[in-house]
C-alpha cells in the first residue's frame, strides 16, 4: 500500500484514498462541509484546504531526486489544494497545520460566514452545527465584513416536513446531491448563482401531495448548517436539552437505527442513527415523522375499567380486580392470548410463556405471514447492495421497506460504502460521483400494480393479481431453457438470474400474503438469495417463538367459538360472541372502544429488548426518555393478567426474558451490540396456517405512514391526504365514479373517505391499507356513494 | 400550448448535436430559442424543454437561473441589463441604476406601461474600461453613461420603438482626473462618469 506522510505522520492506506481520508486516517482534523460518507465528493465548500505534494518519475521509472537532500523531490501543488477530492499517490506528503494551510483553512471560513446570519441563538441546529463547531476550532473567532449581510427568506418551506432558511444556506450541494444519488430522484437543485444562490424544486406534487417523495427529512440530517429544519420538530427546544437515545425503529422491519429526542417527558425529534450494514444514515419519512401519536392528548395513560356500560379510568389494581371478575368463572385453557408482532422478543417470550402456562393453544401475533423467513437463504442487506442482480418481485418497497429500496438504488451505483478507516466509513469515497451511471439492466421489477422503483429498473412488468406462483414458475422455466416461450421481461429476468453470481430476490406482501409458503418454497428453485418483507417489524424474530396456534387453536381473527380473549396491539373490532376482553393498547379506538378492560400499553419508544429485522439481524431497542404515563410493555401487562388468573410466572420482565432467550440463541441478550448481530444458534422457527385473504376486486397496497400516526398530527394527516383509490378507466366506469371525485367506500367492513384516481391503464383497482387489513391481499370494495364537498 | 410541438426539425436539429444518452446537454439551446421568441421562459416553457431533455424541471430552472441572459419572468421590448460589478460601481452604477429606476418609473423585474422597457441588474459585462453600461437586450451595449447620454438615449429608443437600437458611439475608456482634490472618471465626452453627474 502506498506510504503516505501527513505533518510528522507516515502511514499506509490503499489506493483510490482520498487525501482528506488519508488525513484523518492518520488522527489528524480539517474542517469539511460538502463531503459525506454516503455522497460523492464535489469539493464544494472548499474548507478542507491543505498543501499536498508528491514525488515524481523519471520516464525510466525512477523517482526524481532532490540533490539537496538526495531524496525524491516533493513537488507541491500551487497554494492550497481540496483534500477531498484529491487522491492519495505514493510519497505523498499532505500538511494541515502548515502556516499556509491554516491560513487558508480560516480564510475560507471567514468567507462561508461573510453572508452566514450568525443566528445561532434562535437556530434549531445551534449547538450540533457542524458551521458552528468548526468556526469555533479554525475560524479567526471575528468578523471583518462590514457591509450589509445578504438577507433572504427564513422561511421557505421545500415540502410539508421541510422548512429552508436561505440565509444560513451555505451551498454545500449535500442536499441536492443526496436526492439525485441516494433515492435517485432528482427533487432540488441551487437556483440562481453567487450570493444569490438558493436551493429549491419545481417538482410539482406527487399524488398524494408530496412533492420530496418519501426519504426527505434526511437532508436535515445531513445539512452542516441549520439551512434545512425538520418542520415537526421546530422550535420544540435546544440539542442540549434533549435526551438523545439510539435505538432501533419499529415500525416496520428494516430494523433502521434511529436517535429518539425526548425533553420533559416527549419526543420532540427523530433523526437517523448510523448503521452502516443496514440503514447507513437514512430513514423515511414517517420513521423520521410518525411520532406524535406518542404524545398526542389521547394517549392512554391509565387503564380502562367498563363500569355501567362505560369505559372509565381505573388504577392498575382496579384493572386486576375487574380481569378477575370478568374472568371467574373462564377456563383458562381457552383464553385466548394474541399480540401485535411489532413487539420485541422479550415480549414475546413473555408471551409464550405466559399461554404455556394457562395452558392455551389459542395463541397468535399478527400479522404474520404462513411461513417461517428463516427457512430460505436470506442475503443481508449489504449482500444485497452488492448483489449482480436483483428481481423484486410482489413488493412496492418504496412503501413497505424503505431501506431494502435505498439499498437496491446503492446496487444500481456499483458501489457500496464500505472503505474503513481508523475514523470509520471514508469521508470522501473518490469512487462515488455525482450522476453515476446506473446499472439498471441488473434491476427487475415485478408487482400487480405500477409501484417506483419500476422507474429505476431496467425491466420491469405488471401481472395479474395473485400472478407471483405462475411467474415464478415461468422465470424457472426460462432460466432453465432459453427457448421457453413466456413475455419479454420474464425472460429477460430469468438471463439476468441465469448469469449472475449472487443474485437476489426481493418478495415483498403482495407476493406473500395469500401463500408465503408456496411462494418461498417455489422461489428457492431459483437458486438465488431470498429477502422476504416480513408483515411486521419482528415477524422475522418472533418467529423462533412458540407464538402460532396449536392445533384446533385460535388463529388471530378467527375467534368463532372464544369466549375470553386478551388482544395486545391494535384491532379493528371486537370479536363476536366473546364474553369478556382484555385489550392493551396506546389509542382508545377499534377494538378497544368495545373492551371490558383496557390497558394502557408503552409504545415502541418507551421499551428495552430486542428486535430481528428482515435479514434475521437481532438488533437492541432501547427505552427512551419518554413520559408514558401508567402504560405497560406486554411483559407488565401480563404480569397484570397473570395476578388476575392467579398464574404463576416464569418471567417478569425484560432481564428474565433475556436470560430464557439467552439459552435459546446463545446471545448475550443485554448486550446486543447497536449494529446488530447474527446469533450463533436458531430454534426452528414456527409456521402455521394464517386465514387466507383475497378474490376481492381491489389490492390493498402498502403505506409507509401507518395510520396510527396520523392520530395527533395534522401535519402528516394534511400531507398525506386522503387515500388515493387508483382505478382503470374501464373499472371506473364500472363503479361510475369520476376521476378526483371524493367516494365513500367500505372495505373489508371499514368505511373510508377516498379519492378516486383514473388511468388509462388496464391494472386492478388499489387502495392502501389501514391498519387490521392484511397489506398485499385484495378485499370486496364497495363504493357507497360520491361525498359531498369538493376539498 | 406547446413550443415545440411544431419546431420538430428544430428540436431534432438541437438534439443531433450531442450524444443520444446526454439529452440534457441541449438545455441551454433550447431555453436559448424561447427566450429569443417569447422574451422569456414561462414555468409551462420549462416543462416542456425537461420533458424534451428528460430531466426535470429543477433542473432546467436550475440552469435557466445561473444565466442572466435568460429571463422567468416577461421582458419589454428593449430588456436593460445594468452592469453593477465592481468596476461600473466604482464609475457610478448605483446611481445610473437609480436614474433609470426614476425616469421610466418601473424596477428590477416590471415592464414599462408601453411595453418598452424593463429592467435589471446583472454582473460585470466585460467592458470594465466603458463603465458604467448597459445591454440592451441582446442588440448591443450602451456604454459610458452619463444623466446626459442615458436621456439622449432613452429618446432614441422610444422614437424607434421596433427593437433596434443606434449604432454604438464607439466610446472610449474613461480618464481619470483629480477635480477639487477627489479623484474621479471622466469620460471621453467630459463628463463626469455616473448618471448622476
Ligand atoms: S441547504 Fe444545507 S445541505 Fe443544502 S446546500 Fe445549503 S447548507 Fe448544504
Ligand atoms: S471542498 Fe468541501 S469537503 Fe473538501
Ligand atoms: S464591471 Fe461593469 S463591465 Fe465589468
Amino acid at each position: 500500500m502506498p506510504k503516505v506522510i501527513v505533518n510528522d505522520r507516515e502511514i499506509e492506506v490503499a489506493n483510490g484514498t482520498s487525501a482528506l481520508d488519508a488525513l484523518f486516517h492518520a488522527g489528524f482534523d480539517v474542517p469539511y462541509f460538502c463531503s459525506n460518507e454516503y455522497l460523492s465528493p464535489v469539493g464544494a465548500c472548499r474548507m478542507c484546504l491543505v498543501e499536498a505534494g508528491s514525488p515524481r518519475k523519471n520516464p525510466d521509472g525512477s523517482w526524481m531526486m532532490d540533490d539537496a537532500t538526495g531524496q525524491p523531490k516533493l513537488f507541491f501543488f500551487p497554494g492550497t489544494v481540496a483534500s477531498c477530492t484529491l487522491a492519495i499517490s505514493e510519497g505523498m506528503v499532505i500538511k494541515t497545520t502548515s502556516a499556509p494551510a491554516v491560513k487558508a483553512q480560516a480564510g475560507m471560513m471567514e468567507f462561508t460566514l461573510i453572508n452566514h446570519p450568525l443566528d445561532c441563538p434562535t437556530c434549531d441546529k445551534g449547538g450540533a452545527c457542524e458551521l458552528q463547531d468548526r468556526a469555533y476550532e479554525y475560524g479567526y473567532g471575528e468578523a471583518r465584513f462590514e457591509f450589509t449581510r445578504r438577507h433572504a427568506d427564513k422561511h421557505h418551506a421545500l415540502s410539508d416536513f421541510i422548512v429552508l432558511d436561505k440565509e444560513r444556506c451555505i451551498h454545500c450541494k449535500r442536499c441536492v446531491r443526496y436526492f439525485e444519488e441516494i433515492p435517485g430522484e432528482e427533487k432540488l437543485d441551487f437556483i440562481e448563482r453567487g450570493g444569490h444562490t438558493y436551493i429549491d424544486s419545481m417538482e410539482s406534487e406527487d399524488l398524494a401531495g408530496r412533492n420530496l417523495g418519501n426519504f426527505s427529512g434526511n437532508i436535515g440530517d445531513i445539512c452542516p448548517v441549520g439551512a434545512l429544519l425538520d418542520n415537526v420538530a421546530r422550535f420544540r427546544g435546544r440539542n442540549w436539552e434533549y435526551d438523545c437515545t439510539q435505538t432501533t425503529a419499529m415500525n416496520n422491519a428494516d430494523g433502521a437505527s434511529i436517535w429518539v429526542d425526548a425533553r420533559t417527558g416527549r419526543i420532540e425529534r427523530i433523526r437517523a442513527g448510523s448503521n452502516s450494514s443496514v440503514n447507513e444514515i437514512w430513514i423515511n419519512d414517517a420513521t423520521r415523522y410518525g411520532h406524535e401519536w406518542v404524545d398526542a392528548d389521547s394517549r392512554l395513560k391509565t387503564p380502562l375499567v367498563r363500569k355501567n356500560g362505560k369505559l372509565e379510568p381505573a388504577s392498575w389494581d382496579e384493572a386486576v380486580a375487574a380481569i378477575k371478575a370478568g374472568l371467574i368463572s373462564t377456563d383458562k385453557t381457552k383464553l385466548g392470548v394474541y399480540s401485535s408482532a411489532d413487539i420485541t422478543l422479550e415480549e414475546g417470550v413473555a408471551l409464550e410463556k405466559f399461554a404455556a402456562a394457562l395452558g392455551t393453544i389459542n395463541v397468535d401475533h399478527f400479522p404474520r405471514l404462513n411461513a417461517a423467513l428463516s427457512s430460505v437463504n436470506r442475503p443481508t442487506l449489504d449482500e444485497l447492495a452488492r448483489a449482480d442482480a436483483v428481481i423484486v418481485i410482489g413488493a412496492d418497497l418504496y412503501e413497505e421497506s424503505g431501506t431494502t429500496y435505498l439499498r437496491i438504488e446503492e446496487m444500481l451505483k456499483g458501489v457500496v460504502s464500505d472503505l474503513k478507516y481508523n475514523h470509520g466509513t471514508a469521508l470522501a469515497d473518490l469512487r462515488l460521483k455525482e450522476r453515476m451511471d446506473r446499472k439498471r439492466n441488473k434491476l427487475a421489477v415485478f408487482a400487480p400494480i405500477r409501484v417506483k422503483q419500476m422507474e429505476h429498473a431496467g425491466i420491469s412488468e405488471v401481472y395479474a393479481i395473485g400472478g407471483e406462483l405462475e411467474l415464478l414458475k415461468q422465470l424457472l422455466a426460462s432460466k432453465s431453457n432459453s427457448n421457453f416461450e413466456t413475455t419479454p421481461a420474464i425472460s429477460s429476468a430469468a438471463k439476468l438470474l441465469a448469469g449472475a453470481k449472487n443474485a437476489v430476490i426481493v418478495l415483498g406482501s403482495f407476493a406473500l400474503a395469500s401463500d408465503a409458503a408456496s411462494v418461498l418454497a417455489a422461489a428457492a428453485k431459483l437458486g438465488a438469495k431470498i429477502l422476504p418483507i416480513p408483515a411486521a417489524a419482528n415477524g422475522a424474530g418472533l418467529e423462533f417463538l412458540n407464538l402460532t396456534p396449536g392445533q384446533n387453536g385460535r388463529t388471530y381473527g378467527q375467534f368463532e367459538g372464544l369466549k375470553t380473549a386478551f388482544i395486545s396491539g391494535y384491532a379493528a373490532d371486537r370479536p363476536k360472541d366473546l364474553e369478556f376482553l382484555v385489550v392493551h393498547t396506546t389509542q382508545l379506538v377499534g377494538a378497544a372502544l368495545k373492551a371490558d378492560v383496557v390497558l394502557p400499553q408503552a409504545s415502541n419508544y418507551e421499551k428495552r429488548g430486542t428486535t430481528v429485522n428482515l435479514e434475521g439481524r437481532f438488533l437492541p431497542v432501547q427505552q427512551a426518555a419518554v413520559n408514558g404515563g401508567e402504560s405497560m410493555d406486554l411483559i407488565g401487562a401480563i404480569s397484570a393478567l397473570a395476578d388476575a388468573l392467579d398464574v404463576k410466572l416464569e418471567i417478569r420482565g425484560t432481564r428474565s426474558a433475556g436470560r430464557e432467550l439467552n439459552t435459546r440463541f446463545g446471545l448475550d441478550f443485554e448486550n446486543i451490540p447497536l449494529e446488530g448481530v447474527f446469533p450463533s444458534k436458531k430454534p426452528t422457527a414456527k409456521a402455521a396456517a394464517t386465514l387466507r385473504f383475497g378474490g376481492g376486486d381491489v389490492l390493498l397496497t402498502p403505506r409507509m405512514w401507518q395510520e396510527k400516526m396520523l392520530i395527533g398530527s395534522a401535519r402528516v394527516r394534511e400531507s398525506i391526504g386522503l387515500d388515493n383509490l387508483m382505478l382503470s378507466s374501464t373499472d371506473a366506469s364500472k363503479f361510475g365514479v369520476k376521476d378526483g371525485e371524493k367516494l365513500e367506500v367500505n372495505v373489508n367492513g371499514q368505511d373510508r373517505t377516498v379519492i378516486a384516481r383514473v388511468f388509462n391503464t388496464a391494472s386492478v383497482p388499489s387502495l392502501p391499507a389501514l391498519e387490521g387489513d392484511v397489506v398485499g391481499s385484495s378485499a370486496v370494495l364497495k363504493v357507497a356513494m360520491a361525498a359531498s364537498g369538493d376539498d | 400550448m406547446s413550443f415545440f410541438a411544431n419546431k420538430q426539425n428544430l428540436v431534432s436539429d438541437i438534439l443531433r448535436r450531442y450524444p443520444t444518452d446526454r439529452k440534457r446537454s441541449a438545455v441551454m439551446p433550447l431555453l436559448r430559442e424561447v427566450q429569443n421568441a417569447e422574451g422569456y421562459v414561462s414555468d409551462e416553457r420549462i416543462a416542456e424543454i425537461a420533458g424534451i431533455i428528460e430531466s426535470t424541471a429543477t433542473e432546467v430552472m436550475s440552469v435557466m437561473s445561473f444565466y442572466s441572459t435568460y429571463s422567468s419572468i416577461p421582458t419589454g421590448k428593449y430588456h436593460l441589463q445594468v452592469c453593477m460589478t465592481l468596476s461600473c460601481a466604482l464609475a457610478g452604477s448605483d446611481q445610473l441604476w437609480d436614474y433609470l429606476q426614476d425616469k421610466l418609473e418601473i424596477s428590477q423585474g416590471e415592464v414599462t406601461s408601453d411595453g418598452l422597457f424593463s429592467l435589471q441588474r446583472v454582473e460585470c459585462l466585460g467592458s470594465c474600461g466603458t463603465a458604467p453600461l448597459m445591454q440592451i437586450s441582446d442588440a448591443g451595449y450602451a456604454e459610458c453613461l452619463t444623466k446626459k447620454r442615458t436621456d439622449a438615449l432613452l429618446e432614441e429608443l422610444k422614437r424607434r420603438g421596433d427593437g433596434s437600437i443606434p449604432a454604438n458611439d464607439t466610446p472610449t475608456p474613461v480618464f481619470v482626473k483629480h477635480i477639487d482634490g477627489r479623484v474621479v472618471q471622466v469620460t471621453s465626452d467630459g463628463q463626469i462618469a455616473g448618471g448622476n453627474a
